[in-house]
């Protein structure tokens, strides 16, 4: 079915699901829909999970031309938190700042305020329907709400099980049972995404990949993909050589910590990904707040490691040196005497100009290249605004720098290694998954999605197996809490 | 044309029957429904959302103009404010009008801080419920929601069952700078454009009603006819005909003129397209649209009376708003004749549909607009100077019988409630014993004499204005006792003012008058009443020496005994349950009265003195 004709079938649907695979013209469809339902229903109301999201569905509606008046995107966790800090007394809210866990208050919260009818009203005075997307990351909290939503106003649900890597026990949604109260329009079939991009083989090739792992089936890597080998020399090398051609490339781990160390391992070429919520500059800010003099200036060593490459040599045996004398003799480092003195003049109660001072001299050390370039700024923002003395303590200048971050988004670069959870819903010409194998099928399955022209895996063979009894789900990791957490505000203002 | 009665329409009685609530709101909104069954959705209409009649449930200022601190809780539609001056109605009216006001080029100055004291902040607060719809959107102030805390008399966060209100506020600081917000929490206001003020619907009849019959930007007529666009199209094509008119118009000195300037171009080498003439330039009319005015014919209606521009303002204002929020006006009175006005004010009271109309607030100086309106929609102004109180009048039939009867009395600060006519003359002819004397007069004091209708009617009337707020004097007989009693009354902190031993005032006066007094009170009497009735009337109250009485005073003195004649004619004067007393109306009284106090001097160390004395002394008294 042409693209045009789901636009209008999603728009006509008061209660339905649509199954959309990634590169499957998803978020195109949404616009579409959502320019037909503005012109039957009014404005529009449009939900989704991440700032990612929100932006490239922005930007298709304004493309498409629809009116900004006429819809509103946002994140569920930031659209519900305004209902539930709005009316107190019904939410109980006392929090309005919530992190971590205290974003699953907001959603029951927020649903409580919506049965109170003058507040109900106030969703039917603005929004003619609403346009789910990415259902399969909703929790069962968010789920109860937008139940509770569709009971109002026409509702449409996309989303793609094979999705859904925001895995944790029990709170996942089934896409049968629990939409069954929703038609289900017919799935998205034409890989776009590939096929616009010359690719159509790759495309192809995903849409068996695509049953196959839905089935748990071995996956077998042949052409077009190519293999890689379980052997970093061999990874890094044909990432180098990605990084001499032309398009995006993006290197896709399991972890944050793998991205980190392939990003320093090959030299800062490919900039490893940041999350949202900026956890390394808090630990960092938090760590010269409780400190004194010397743990100040430690904390800014261990800071400047964690985030460059080839920094080691020159100031890690300064760190020692701190660490048994709790003082630098500036003289005696006759290479580095300016890089030494700038640490001790830290240690003499220099504050924080002493710290932006030393900061910068060892990012211009000769050699020495950052890898994670966006904390890099962020570090410097940070004590930049503490000189200004317009900030408390650093934790305080780290939440602006933080605030700040989610406001703006994210920069998108060229070279990218990240993990699976941080690149779902992004797009880039190139992809490289590393040790495929590690990762779990939907993991796989968003990984492998990634590149819209060429497709490289890293495996411990040519075939993919995986085990038949389902994998037990992971355990709550606090990261997948703090992803939610950075949707607490909406970025972009109104 | 003559109209059949029988022909007529019976209006749906529906007059004053509004019942104010802010509880009572019911208005379909679309809502869809789920039928898991058929599996569809369908809408439904659900109860939810506003009847669209805004309601104004509070007011708070503070140190506006002559109010420090006002804090009035509205529960009804038509407020009809009444007080003495100063009593800062106007400024309640002001308050009202700036803070829900779509303009957003207000002026502010020192003289509109209380005292001129420009620290303290200027802070005008209303309360709505029932708000317009349009601003119930997420992205306006849907989410500023709160409700009202009826104990507490505060605002309060929203709970389910709660009726929603919006808490509008006006805040004006040292720079003089107004801000309007919307109250989300104390610390928080939510700014508020005068674009979204517009939804209020709030109208002011005041003292620039021309504006109202113009096509100016942002009229009730430019509203109705749908813009500004269509006026602009309307005021260019008059202008190209004007111009076409002017060019028609041959052989004026103006055509010569340019003729001949024509001539000279050429000379220099300047050559017209078609000829030079004279035109008006589109530009000259410029930016404004208030030079086109509503006319009838040819005569502009500004031209008109002032009550015809009022009640046409009236109209325009009333048809121009489908979601009309308020009406304000001042003086409602103002340039209309009682008829006119009662017409008016019967169209404001009852719209279409009871609980529909938007919501009145009035200024009166009018016993009219008071009788009209009843003790429903009074409400009584009154200031210490700092702190301003409105009080709804109490709304039991009781009451609302009092008011209607004695509307004037309302209108005063101090009232001196009379028990009957009798009494009410005598103190016309004491104010005008006052302003003869150059003594401050009643109406300067801010006092009125009202006429309380007899011993029980008239001391409630005394004890209920009382506890209004007003100064209050009772001014009866003794013969029989008032009922509330002097003891009630003066508990109620009523003055009580009653004769000495247990007379009437006839009876009073006459045992104290001068002696050459009784015969032209007696011939008073017979000028009214005919020397045939008045001679009966005093011979039956005589008894046995009645029959010698023939209306020569003196006369019969020369045989009888003055005291027996004074209380005679006492007796005679009083009247009774058959027969009317001579002195039982406002201009009977007054007359005897001004008889009386031409001689006020003779009168001293008599108890009538002694009372008057009273009286006046509470008059001067602040």
């Amino acid at each position: 079915m042409p693209l045009r004709d789901v636009g209008i079938e999603l728009a006509e649907a008061k209660r339905c699901y649509l199954m959309a695979p990634a590169g499957y013209g998803k978020t195109h469809s949404i616009a579409l829909a959502v320019k037909e339902a503005v012109a039957i229903q009014g404005k529009q109301l449009i939900l989704t999970h991440t700032h990612a999201g929100v932006h490239s569905l922005n930007s298709k509606l304004s493309k498409l031309g629809v009116p900004r008046a006429a819809f509103n995107v946002e994140t569920i966790a930031g659209w519900a938190l305004k209902y539930a800090a709005a009316f107190p007394a019904v939410s109980g809210m006392s929090d309005l700042q919530p992190s971590g866990k205290g974003w699953e208050n907001v959603y029951p919260s927020a649903l409580s305020c919506l049965k109170v009818p003058p507040i109900l009203a106030i969703l039917m005075a603005t929004y003619g329907g609403v346009f789910v997307d990415e259902y399969q990351d909703c929790t069962r909290a968010q789920h109860d709400l937008i139940l509770y939503i569709a009971d109002h106003l026409p509702c449409r649900i996309l989303g793609d099980p094979l999705q859904g890597v925001f895995e944790f026990e029990g709170s996942t949604i089934d896409f049968n049972s629990d939409l069954s109260s929703f038609s289900q329009l017919e799935p998205l079939s034409t890989p776009y995404r590939w096929i616009n991009a010359g690719a159509a083989g790759l495309g192809d090739w995903l849409q068996d990949v695509r049953q196959k792992v839905d089935r748990l089936e071995p996956i077998d890597l042949t052409a077009p993909v190519q293999y890689i080998p379980l052997d970093s020399r061999a990874l890094n090398s044909k990432c180098i050589g990605l990084y001499h051609g032309s398009g995006t490339v993006l290197v896709v781990h399991k972890v944050d910590n793998q991205a980190h160390s392939f990003s320093k391992g090959i030299g800062g070429k490919f900039r490893s990904m940041e999350e949202m919520d900026c956890k390394r500059l808090m630990q960092f800010a938090c760590a010269v707040d409780e400190g004194d003099a010397v743990a100040q200036a430690r904390a800014l060593i261990a800071f400047t490691l964690a985030i460059t490459s080839n920094a080691s040599a020159a100031i890690s045996h300064l760190d020692q040196a701190l660490a048994r004398d709790r003082h630098i003799e500036a003289t005696r480092y006759r290479a580095n005497a300016g890089l030494a003195q700038s640490i001790q003049n830290i240690v003499d109660g220099g504050g924080p100009s002493a710290m932006l001072a030393a900061y910068q001299t060892i990012l211009n050390l000769d050699g020495v290249t950052s890898y994670r370039v966006e904390l890099k700024h962020e570090g410097r923002r940070c004590l930049t605004a503490m000189t200004s003395g317009k900030h408390e303590n650093y934790t305080a200048a780290a939440f602006a720098v933080r605030d700040l971050t989610r406001r703006i988004g994210r920069r998108s670069e060229r070279f990218v290694s990240s993990r699976v959870l941080l690149v779902k819903g992004l797009e880039y010409d190139h992809a490289v998954v590393a040790n495929a194998e590690s990762l779990t099928p939907k993991e796989l399955y968003v990984a492998l999605t990634r590149g819209s022209q060429t497709l490289l895996v890293q495996s411990g063979s040519t075939r993919i197996s995986f085990q038949l009894t389902p994998r037990k789900p992971k355990k709550v990791e606090p990261v997948r809490v703090e992803q939610f957490d950075l949707f607490s505000e909406p970025y972009y203002g109104r | 044309m003559a109209h059949h009665v029988s022909q007529l329409l019976l209006p749906p009685f529906h007059f004053q029957t509004y019942q104010p609530s802010i509880a009572g709101y019911h208005s379909a909104v679309k809502l869809f429904h789920y039928d898991v069954s058929s599996g569809t959705c369908f809408q439904q209409e659900a109860e939810l959302g506003r009847a669209g009649e805004m309601k104004l449930i509070h007011l708070r200022v503070r140190n506006f103009r002559g109010i420090q601190s006002l804090d009035w809780r509205i529960d009804r539609r038509v407020n009809c404010l009444v007080g003495p001056g100063d009593s800062t109605k106007t400024t309640v009216l002001d308050a009202l009008e700036l803070v829900l006001s779509p303009r957003w080029n207000v002026l502010f100055g020192d003289a509109d801080f209380f005292d001129c004291d420009y620290n303290q902040e200027i802070l005008i607060r209303a309360v709505i419920s029932e708000f317009p719809k349009a601003l119930l959107n997420e992205e306006k102030f849907g989410l500023c929601q709160l409700a009202w805390d009826e104990s507490g008399q505060q605002l309060k966060e929203l709970e389910e069952g709660d009726v929603p209100v919006l808490a509008v506020q006006l805040k004006v600081g040292p720079s003089l700078e107004p801000e309007w917000s919307v109250i989300v929490s104390e610390r928080d206001p939510r700014y508020i454009s005068s674009k979204d003020r517009e939804a209020f619907g709030i109208t002011r009849l005041g003292e620039f009603v021309d504006r109202h019959i113009t096509w100016a930007r942002g009229s009730a007529l430019a509203r109705m006819s749908e813009g500004t666009q269509s006026i602009r199209e309307v005021l260019a094509e008059a202008q190209r005909q004007a111009t076409h008119a002017v060019r028609d118009l041959k052989g004026t000195s103006l055509h010569e003129c340019a003729t001949k300037i024509e001539g000279f171009g050429k000379e220099l080498g300047v050559n017209p397209r078609s000829t030079y003439g004279p035109g008006l330039d589109t530009r000259s009319l410029g930016e404004g649209t208030s030079f086109l005015s509503l006319h009838d014919g040819l005569v502009p209606l500004r031209m008109c009376g002032l009550g015809t521009r009022r009640l046409l303002a009236a109209a325009i204002q009333r048809q121009g708003q489908s979601e009309s929020g308020a009406v304000i006006i001042d003086e409602i009175e103002h340039g209309l004749e009682p008829h006119r006005l009662i017409h008016l004010l019967r169209t404001l009271l009852a719209a279409e549909d009871k609980e529909k109309g938007p919501q009145l607030f009035i200024t009166t100086h009018s016993p009219t607009v008071i009788a009209e309106i009843g003790g429903d929609g009074i409400c009584v102004v009154r200031s210490d100077g700092a702190n301003t109180r409105v009080v709804p009048l109490p709304s039991d039939d009781e009451f609302k019988g009092l008011v209607r009867a004695k509307p004037e009395s309302l209108l005063a600060r101090r009232v001196i409630v009379c028990e009957g006519p009798t009494e009410g003359g005598l103190l016309w002819a004491l104010d005008e014993l006052l302003r003869f004397n150059e003594k401050p007069s009643f109406g300067l004091l801010g006092v009125v004499a009202s006429d309380g209708g007899g011993n029980t009617k008239g001391p409630a009337l005394a004890v209920r204005l009382a506890s209004l707020g007003y100064t209050v004097c009772f001014f009866g007989d003794s013969d029989e006792p008032p009922n509330p009693d002097q003891t009630m009354m003066t508990a109620a902190n009523v003055k009580v003012l009653l004769w000495e031993g247990e007379m009437c005032t006839e009876e009073r006066l006459l045992s104290d008058v001068p002696i050459h007094l009784l015969q032209p009170i007696y011939d008073l009497a017979c000028e009214h009443y005919g020397d045939e009735s008045c001679r009966s009337c005093v011979r039956g109250s005589l008894g046995a020496d009645g029959n010698s009485f023939d209306g020569n005073v003196s006369a019969w003195l020369k045989a009888h005994d003055e005291t027996q004649l004074r209380a005679a004619l006492g007796k005679a004067a009083k009247g009774s349950k058959s027969r009317a007393g001579w002195f039982k109306r406002w201009d009977k009284a007054w007359e005897l009265g001004a008889l009386l106090f031409r001689h006020v001097g003779e009168l001293i160390g008599t108890p009538t003195n002694n009372l008057v004395d009273s009286i006046c002394t509470w008059i001067g008294e602040e």
